[in-house]
């Protein structure tokens, strides 16, 4: 590769037209303040065009710079007959050797890469070093990413307040973008954990479809609205709340068999360190009593307290009498 | 639906010297023929792409058991392999997301992998085997292309330890009458509410055909079996299932009947962003469903004792000797449905190795 280093310019670099960039969601502060104190360590990689330059690699660079406000700077110039998909590459081998990318940057690296070869060829030789698993849904995942999302979106996605898990299940469900959209807005709002931001699709998904109700409805249900709108509340405390009501609303036999076992093990008046737990969903008929002690003679009371306790007959399916 | 539609057939080289090859695709003439190796290096699970048929020699074994889970009580079951994918579609089906490969995978090398099946039963004189196509396609829906009933009823008719059961939604039981025989047939139906059958079943014959077609068989001398599998909760669940054993006592002589397997639905997790792309009207997935111990999605445990104690009890009013059982379920399940248990995989199968000798000694 033939590079001629230069002093070019700075407004003969075209900075909207950037075909060979992914960059997204970032923030030049560090950079600027970097170059401030150091200057400028790695020239930016530069394509010469007909009147001026377009910009292959180094574009929060250029930015930066911009922004202290260089009038020149110095930059590697590749000739005008390098091929567009070089370009792209230069710039991708440049940013992965120094950083690892977002999902969205990820989705536009592909996206650009997929106008120059074909998607088993990209999959093959860039999904390893994106750490990206080889194959065809991932690879559709992130064109969807980079071509269908809204920038809204796209920004909570690049910037961690939503989860690639999250996404992925919206993509694979189909839901509509003004959901994704009311989806992105609500957990970031409350700050779902990624664990979390899945249980709400999941349970939301469900009532819709069974209820025949938009996400807007469900979402702007009083009940929900105020626990949003709570003063008194932390947001953990709000995603919990909220999670529960669509668990009630979704499972009502199960929370219903759920709250009898909870009373019932109540009424028992169980000894200290002594727990009583019911198997997950009541599928098992087996239920599992839990007994801390320090010793036999301690364990031996406790048995013995467990065993005289009045009504413990009725632990066992909360659906029957 | 005698035959299903078949847009394109795809005939690996090494299958197309076989004469089931052959006669399909003299009864498809006229319609696109394919020679290759299929190297799908990505199957679609929500393009299956069931008009296509793909003619192939199978390296695998031709009898399998069930893919029972060793957390609940299975029935022992034998799968003849005989193809892999179905014509029918319907929204439920666990097939859309237990296969890898899309297409209707026709086996041509039957006649071989039959011979070897033949040797493992006569090896088993004192089993008794319960064997059936309907697994992992349907039985029948195809039987007009492959005459799979041609090849398969012959073998099995004359062998003292052992049933073949067809099991289907269809109504093709044309070829299966015209053969001599009736004895170790048993011909099945999978059966469900009128609303199920309609609107989750697509492709399938409609419920009333389905149980005509039994009553024929019934008539013609043939034992046959029922499943309600999967029970779907939907509104107004009792009064549609109930429809449905008024419908069979219309037509079908009870003490004909074999067995009658409830199951409730259930699905591997996987299933479900297939069933909501590919069957978006579909109710299947609204009820209540929790992770089993299988790791498969199913009903509430109470909700499918309700299903199943209703169902049991409804039928058992019908005729008391119909050889009810539940397909993958529990000991607990099983006592509180039915008031009965048969404890475990192997109490089912005596059960229902019971109700085999009953019928054909």
């Amino acid at each position: 590769m033939n590079y001629i280093y230069k002093h070019i310019e700075l407004n003969s670099i075209d900075t909207e037209f950037t075909p060979f960039s992914f960059s997204y969601g970032f923030n030049i502060s560090e950079l600027v303040d970097s170059i401030q104190k150091v200057g400028l360590i790695n020239p930016p990689i530069l394509k010469k065009v007909k009147d001026g330059f377009v910009l292959v690699a180094g574009y929060k660079r250029i930015l930066a710079v911009k922004e202290l406000g260089w009038k020149k700077i110095g930059g590697l110039i590749l000739s005008e007959d390098m091929p567009s998909f070089n370009c792209l590459l230069i710039n991708f081998y440049d940013n992965i050797s120094t950083r690892k990318l977002n999902e969205v940057e990820k989705a536009i690296l592909i996206s650009k890469l997929s106008n120059y070869i074909k998607p088993e060829q990209i999959i093959k030789d860039y999904f390893s070093l994106l750490d990206l698993p080889q194959h065809m849904p991932t690879y559709r995942l992130y064109i969807w990413i980079a071509t269908s999302l809204s920038n809204k979106v796209k920004d909570k996605l690049a910037n961690g307040e939503i989860s690639l898990k999250a996404i992925r299940i919206m993509y694979e469900n189909e839901i509509p973008q003004e959901d994704i959209e009311i989806y992105a807005d609500f957990m970031s709002k409350l700050k779902f954990n990624f664990n979390k931001q899945l249980q709400l699709i999941e349970y939301t998904q469900d009532i819709c479809r069974k209820e025949k109700i938009t996400l807007k409805q469900l979402f702007g249900e009083k009940e929900i609205v105020n626990i949003i709108e709570s003063k008194t509340l932390t947001n953990p405390d709000k995603v919990k709340k909220i999670l529960d009501i669509f668990r009630k609303r979704n499972f009502p036999e199960l929370s219903r068999a759920e709250d009898i076992f909870k009373k019932r093990v109540q009424r028992l008046n169980l000894p200290a360190g002594v727990e009583l737990k019911a198997p997950p969903y009541f599928e098992s008929p087996y239920y599992r009593l839990e007994i801390s002690f320090r010793n036999g003679n301690e364990l031996k009371k406790k048995l013995i307290e467990i065993a005289n306790i009045e009504g413990i007959e009725i632990v066992g399916d909360p659906w029957k009498q | 639906m005698e035959t299903v539609k078949i847009r394109k057939v795809i005939v690996e080289p090494e299958a197309y010297n076989y004469p089931f090859t052959q006669n399909v695709l003299k009864k498809l003439k006229g319609i696109q023929i394919e020679t290759g190796k299929i190297f799908d290096s990505e199957y679609m699970p929500y393009n299956p792409q069931k008009d296509v048929l793909h003619l192939l020699v199978y390296k695998g074994d031709f009898l399998k058991p069930c893919p029972g889970t060793k957390e609940y009580i299975c029935c022992k079951y034998q799968i003849l392999n005989i193809a892999a994918n179905c014509p029918l579609d319907c929204s439920y089906c666990i097939l859309q997301a237990y296969f890898n490969q899309p297409y209707l995978r026709v086996f041509v090398n039957i006649k071989e992998g039959l011979e070897r099946v033949i040797k493992e039963i006569d090896s088993k004189k004192d089993e008794i085997l319960r064997i059936g196509t309907g697994e992992f396609t349907d039985s029948l829906a195809l039987d007009p292309i492959t005459e799979w009933s041609d090849i398969l009823v012959p073998h099995f008719s004359v062998r003292k330890n052992v049933i073949l059961e067809l099991k289907t939604k269809t109504a093709n039981i044309k070829r299966v009458l015209s053969l001599p025989y009736r004895e170790r047939i048993v011909m099945s139906w999978s059966l469900n509410s009128p609303f199920i059958c309609s609107h989750e079943e697509h492709r399938a014959v409609s419920l009333r055909k389905r149980i005509e077609a039994a009553a024929v068989c019934q008539r013609e001398g043939f034992i046959t079996g029922f499943h309600f599998d999967p029970l779907i909760v939907h509104k107004n669940w009792k009064e549609e299932y109930l429809r449905t054993i008024e419908l069979m006592d219309k037509y079908l002589d009870p003490s004909k009947i074999i067995w009658i397997s409830l199951g409730s639905f259930r699905y591997m997790p996987e299933l479900k962003n297939i069933i909501l792309r590919r069957h978006k009207k579909s109710i299947v997935l609204n009820g209540e469903f929790i992770r089993g111990i299988d790791g498969k999605m199913r009903y509430f445990k109470p909700i499918r004792i309700e299903l199943y104690s209703y169902m049991y009890e409804n039928l058992t009013k019908w005729y008391n000797d119909l050889g009810i059982y539940l397909c993958m379920e529990s000991d607990d399940v099983w006592s509180e449905s039915f008031g009965w248990s048969p404890k475990n995989s192997e109490g089912l199968k005596k059960f229902l190795d019971s109700r085999v000798v009953k019928f054909y000694g």
